[in-house]
């Protein structure tokens, strides 16, 4: 199945993309999806995206379609979705 | 926010005419703005911006937090502050414009950053808060007070093209330790941004808080309102309370 990345805030800068369409097989969590994704640009992206412990960062913000996930939320991803990762922002 | 509010002068109700003409704010909106406080943590990019704006909408009084002074690099988007100001205080700076416009405003210049020390006194002065603060510690502390006193917080942030805003009201919305437990390890203080999108954000969370105090319109409440300016890009998006959260996670 086909799932869409968007890139936003410190990802984009990373990768050097908005978004990217990558091909996952089904069935596929979010959190899979996010350690795939980080094994695609593993110089730039994962030290972002992956603690030391090889977990999701707890501070990075995912969206799914237009609705917030957690990092080990349950849900199986389908074909076309959209998944956005950004990481916290601040002022100045 | 509460309706002993002060009544209008003359002068005020000339000057504020024409937003006094929005249906659902009116004068009731307009007095309930003079009533009120408002606490703008750092009044740089965005905080300059927040403030001037709440400057001539008339609020009542502004709480300006922010340490140091003017540097070159302010100069591009901190629009409260002047080549001339450069090596001088920025929140006399920033009281001296606000007044410059708005001479019936009340002002109280803190030349110090938000920290867990100073963060109960500020926010004991306002009604709300709008956080415009670049370093996730300072944030972290604010949200903490402001949920701890029950005060609404306008978050406001931005980086390269991009920014996000949400109204934190607490016990009722995501709070930012929902939405980011923990500080992101790879912030810099210093990031990627032009002066055109942190005054975009500024105003937005000008609008929100006068919706707030006035009573008015929907707010980012429970929404994440993130842009891109390089596409023109708006998505509104629904954010998640966490009920293992350390600051709101026990309340209601
Ligand atoms: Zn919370």
């Amino acid at each position: 199945m086909q799932i869409t990345i968007r890139y936003e805030a410190q990802t984009r800068r990373a990768v050097g993309l908005e978004e990217e369409t990558i091909e996952l097989v089904a069935p596929c969590r979010v959190s899979d999806c996010i350690q795939h994704v980080a094994t695609l640009h593993p110089e730039s992206l994962r030290p972002i995206v992956i603690n030391a412990a090889g977990e999701i960062q707890p501070s990075l913000l995912i969206f799914l379609g237009d609705d917030q996930v957690v990092r080990d939320d349950t849900k199986e991803l389908a074909d076309g979705d959209t998944l956005t990762i950004m990481t916290p922002i601040s002022g100045g | 926010m509460t309706d002993n509010s002060p009544s209008l002068t003359d002068e005020e109700r000339a000057v504020y005419e024409w937003q006094m003409w929005v249906e659902d704010f009116g004068v009731a909106g307009q007095e309930r703005l003079k009533g009120a406080s408002v606490l703008i943590s750092r009044v740089g990019g965005l905080g300059s911006v927040v403030a001037y704006e709440l400057a001539a909408a008339g609020i009542g009084k502004l709480v300006l937090a922010h340490a140091g002074n003017v540097k070159p690099s302010d100069l591009n988007r901190q629009l409260l502050m002047t080549h001339a100001g450069l090596g001088k205080s920025r929140v006399e700076s920033a009281e001296r414009r606000l007044k410059e416009l708005n001479p019936r405003l009340e002002v109280v210049a803190v030349n110090e950053n938000v920290d867990k020390e100073n963060a109960k006194q500020l926010v004991e002065q306002v009604d709300l808060v709008v956080d415009c603060a670049p370093m996730f510690e300072e944030r972290l502390a604010m949200n903490h007070e402001a949920v701890g006193q029950n005060k609404p917080l306008v978050e406001c942030a931005m980086y390269d093209l991009e920014a996000t805003i949400t109204t934190v009201l607490p016990g009722r919305t995501p709070c930012l330790v929902c939405l980011c437990p923990e500080p992101p390890k790879l912030w810099r203080r210093e990031f990627p941004v032009f002066g055109a999108v942190s005054g975009t954000v500024g105003c937005i969370a000008a609008m929100e808080a006068i919706k707030v105090v006035a009573g008015f319109g929907s707010t980012l409440g429970g929404k994440l309102l993130a842009f891109d300016l390089r596409q023109m890009t708006f998505s509104k998006r629904q954010i998640l309370r966490r009920p293992d959260c350390a600051v709101c996670g026990h309340l209601p």
